[in-house]
């Protein structure tokens, strides 16, 4: 994954997380965490951001 | 006026349209064109569309959208549907891609039925509309590579001109000696992939929801035929770019929902690979073309 393909990902699961419940988009982001930690925390930064 | 053979012959003509609704790849669109080899891959197979380079194959290509409804933007968040119906010498040959790559963790039966009931509850129920893939993923860590593939903008486009084809099934092929080698075919467009954001998709989708279905029209009708490259994996790593299918015209939508794809049309020289994703898909797929009329 590119860097632009990375921010672009992490905006665009943020942006349908942030309406998830918090449970269930907590857990989701665990397991990116396993797979892709900058992902992860570009989720969560944007997620705290908006 | 019902005594007029031409108005009943218009009658029958849109009643023969309605077919059973497809579980997926529901709004979709048919094309027409062919597929011409760049060089003899009598090597590797004694299929003559990959043998014989002077020969133009006729193919019936259908663009759709995997999960979403009849009536859903193009520019919604899925993946494509871009199969090819090769109508060869020899007989039929459908090769099924994605525009999206089917990642390995969820190659079994029983993961695509998960996936396809999430969907079919996400239908049904009123929930966001991403939700269910949420909770799949947060009950199977198998997928979240899926659930990565689905929100980059790969999973947005709005013109099925810049899409890639990813296989869903793999294949053996058999040459003249009857030695077999493991392939899978991959569609790369000529023009190169292209994707757009999310927030064009979102544009586009309340303004022009049938964007990439024109797009396609349009580029036939000014004659800027879209192409796309077939590149071959062999079981070595070894990739080839073994020929070119050129889109020439749009088929009507009746034909675009008479269809049915099936990976078990094979031509002597292909072979279905012997797993469980593929027989699975195999018979899903000729079931479901064999429900909703026949494979046509």
């Amino acid at each position: 994954m590119t860097e632009k393909e990375l921010k672009a990902t992490a905006e665009n699961l943020s942006d349908s997380l942030f309406f998830a419940e918090e449970e269930l988009r907590n857990q989701i982001i665990d397991r990116i965490e396993k797979v892709n930690k900058e992902l992860a925390q570009q989720i969560k930064e944007n997620i705290i951001f908006r | 006026m019902m005594s007029d053979f031409l108005f009943m012959d218009e009658i029958a003509d849109l009643i023969k349209c309605q077919r059973v609704p497809r579980l997926l790849y529901k709004k979709g669109m048919c094309t027409e064109g062919y597929f011409i080899p760049y060089m003899n891959l009598s090597e590797y197979t004694t299929a003559k569309l990959f043998t014989e380079t002077e020969e133009e194959t006729p193919v019936v290509v259908r663009f759709s959208k995997v999960f979403s409804q009849y009536g859903a933007s193009d520019t919604k968040r899925d993946a494509a549907g871009f199969f090819v119906r090769f109508f060869t010498k020899e007989g039929r040959f459908d090769l099924l891609s994605h525009s999206l790559p089917l990642p390995q963790e969820i190659r079994t039966p029983q993961h695509l039925i998960d996936l396809l009931s999430a969907f079919r509850k996400k239908e049904e129920s009123t929930e966001m509309d991403d939700t269910a893939l949420f909770v799949l993923a947060a009950e199977q860590e198998e997928f979240i590579p899926l659930l990565l593939s689905y929100f980059s903008d790969r999973a947005t486009v709005k013109s099925y001109r810049g899409i890639e084809g990813f296989p869903l099934n793999d294949y053996f092929l058999v040459n003249q000696d009857g030695k077999r080698q493991e392939a899978s075919f991959f569609w790369r467009p000529v023009q190169g992939p292209k994707f757009i954001s999310r927030q064009e998709a979102e544009f586009f989708a309340g303004y022009d929801a049938n964007v990439a279905v024109r797009d396609m029209i349009d580029a036939v009708y000014e004659g800027q035929f879209p192409e796309y490259n077939l590149e071959l994996h062999l079981a070595d790593n070894e990739k080839l770019i073994v020929g070119k299918l050129k889109i020439t015209a749009v088929a009507d939508s009746c034909a675009s929902e008479d269809i049915g794809y099936t990976p078990l049309n094979l031509v002597p020289g292909i072979e279905l690979a012997a797993n469980e994703f593929n027989r699975f898909t195999a018979f899903a797929f000729n079931e479901s073309a064999r429900i909703r009329g026949g494979m046509r």
